[in-house]
């Protein structure tokens, strides 16, 4: 039998033009009344579409997105907010809620503080790596809270052969375009200590540690975390 | 390479007055390429601010960093030109047309532009062995019938014990899409011969919402590309 287990759940609902948009107010309730203490909403697209977070029970999260918008359309029309369509519908996991970018709390309001993460990809020609490499690359890296995983970030699709990894880590910049060469700089030293000369950045990211933190799913952090099939 | 594409948001300082809509499709204008978008106020929940995709060659394309950060000088001279002050860029992030395909869907450019309603929602299902579960493994050929089943524009990437794959439905809404997925989904598994396995990661959209989230022309400058190069593999028709 399947375990029955919590799923993060954003819901993005569109209300007819016909009907008059919801206020914060009636959001709110609407998702008081879904029973979940840590959640949120927001109204987009001019108060026509709202998108809410929560966390649900379910055998899977399809299972976890069929069920958990079952709730939220019944308490909304107890609300008397007309029929919602539901144009965007994700669920994932506890530890696929929470950010990725360990020490984004501690450095909130901290100026000049980037996260920066990288993908890196090896050369046709070069041997697919494993944890030692990694290792290697971590502790060249200056940073004390770096990660260095062979997969991607939570939202992208996980690269688990040796191929390719991802070094996320921070940096001090005045700005984001400083932020990504300080950062480019830290890896390509750190991919030369480890041996990896002459694998390519693919992909590169610089985010503030306020909206880095900004990301993280309500609630996630507060929720026991333990390795689970999905991140490891 | 040397096309990349970027997503950049920018926050405004507090207090400051709301911007014009008007100029904020000119900071569109001003940037290079085709296939931008902007998003005003921005969706992604990063305070009150913009968000916008564009692609534009780097002159000195030598790695997605190099690129991001002559991503971010574009867009500041696009957002000066359009007289907009007092913002700051809080998120950049910068791809290649192959690692953009890992987030955005295959045939989003073609659907947005067609009159039918067939298959017009887009799912990403992840889904992983469970545990006790005797056959764990999933090769490249598995993978392939496997996309097969899903139908064209199915793109997905397997390793031992986890699938992920995106793929259309028809649907009524995101949650009968999410069901219809599930159905079809675990039906192709069964027939590749995967069973026990559990989806930990649902995502269903319209394809309007999917245009928000992913990128408008990745299609043609994947498929421009090596199959072989991608980090996704296609479904057989489109290699």
């Amino acid at each position: 039998m399947t375990d029955v287990v919590e799923w993060g759940v954003l819901l993005k609902c569109h209300i007819s033009p016909d009907a008059p948009g919801p206020s914060d107010d009636t959001l709110g309730r609407v998702v008081a009344g879904l029973g979940c203490p840590m959640h949120d909403t927001r109204l987009t697209g001019g108060g026509r579409d709202f998108t809410v977070w929560f966390w649900w029970p379910g055998t899977d999260a399809s299972d976890a997105v069929r069920s958990g918008a079952a709730a939220l359309r019944e308490v909304a029309a107890r609300e008397g907010l007309p029929p919602l369509r539901v144009v965007r519908s994700h669920a994932a996991s506890v530890n696929g809620r929470v950010s990725p970018f360990p020490g984004a709390r501690e450095r909130l309001g901290v100026p000049g503080a980037w996260s920066v993460s990288y993908r890196a990809q090896r050369p046709r020609s070069a041997p697919v790596i494993g944890a030692r490499e990694l290792d290697r690359v971590r502790a060249a890296l200056r940073s004390t809270d770096a990660l260095v995983t062979l997969h991607s970030d939570k939202e992208k699709m996980l690269v688990s052969d040796g191929s390719a990894f991802t070094a996320r880590f921070w940096v001090d910049a005045p700005d984001p375009a400083s932020a990504l060469r300080v950062g480019r700089a830290e890896l390509l030293g750190a991919l030369a200590v480890a041996g990896l000369a002459g694998w390519t950045i693919v992909r590169a990211q610089a985010v503030t540690a306020a909206a880095r933190h900004g990301d993280t799913f309500p609630g996630a952090y507060e929720r026991t975390l333990t390795p689970d099939e999905e991140t490891q | 390479m040397s096309e990349w594409s970027a997503l950049v948001t920018a926050l405004q300082h507090a207090g400051t007055p709301p911007i014009a809509q008007e100029q904020i499709q000119d900071v569109l204008a001003a940037l290079p390429g085709a296939d931008k978008w902007i998003q005003y106020p921005s969706a992604s929940g990063r305070g009150h601010g913009f968000e916008t995709r564009f692609w534009w060659e780097a002159p000195d394309p030598s790695d997605a960093a190099t690129a991001g950060a002559d991503a971010v000088e574009r867009y500041m001279e696009a957002v000066a030109a359009a007289g907009v002050a007092e913002i700051e860029v809080a998120f950049v992030h910068v791809t290649s047309p192959g690692e953009r395909l890992t987030e955005g869907p295959l045939g989003l450019d073609r659907r947005l532009g067609a009159a039918n309603e067939s298959g017009m929602w887009h799912v990403m299902k992840r889904s992983i062995s469970t545990a006790g579960s005797r056959d764990r493994s999933f090769p490249s050929d598995m993978l392939d019938e496997l996309l097969q089943r899903l139908g064209p524009d199915s793109i997905g990437h397997a390793r031992d014990g986890m699938v992920e794959v995106r793929f259309w439905v028809d649907a009524s809404d995101a949650i009968d899409a999410s069901a219809v997925g599930s159905e079809l989904l675990q039906k192709a598994m069964a027939e590749v011969g995967r069973l026990d396995w559990r989806i930990v990661r649902d995502q269903a959209t319209s394809v309007a919402e999917a245009a928000r989230l992913a990128y408008l022309g990745v299609e043609r400058r994947v498929l421009a590309a090596d199959p072989a190069s991608l980090p996704v593999r296609l479904h057989p028709a489109d290699r």
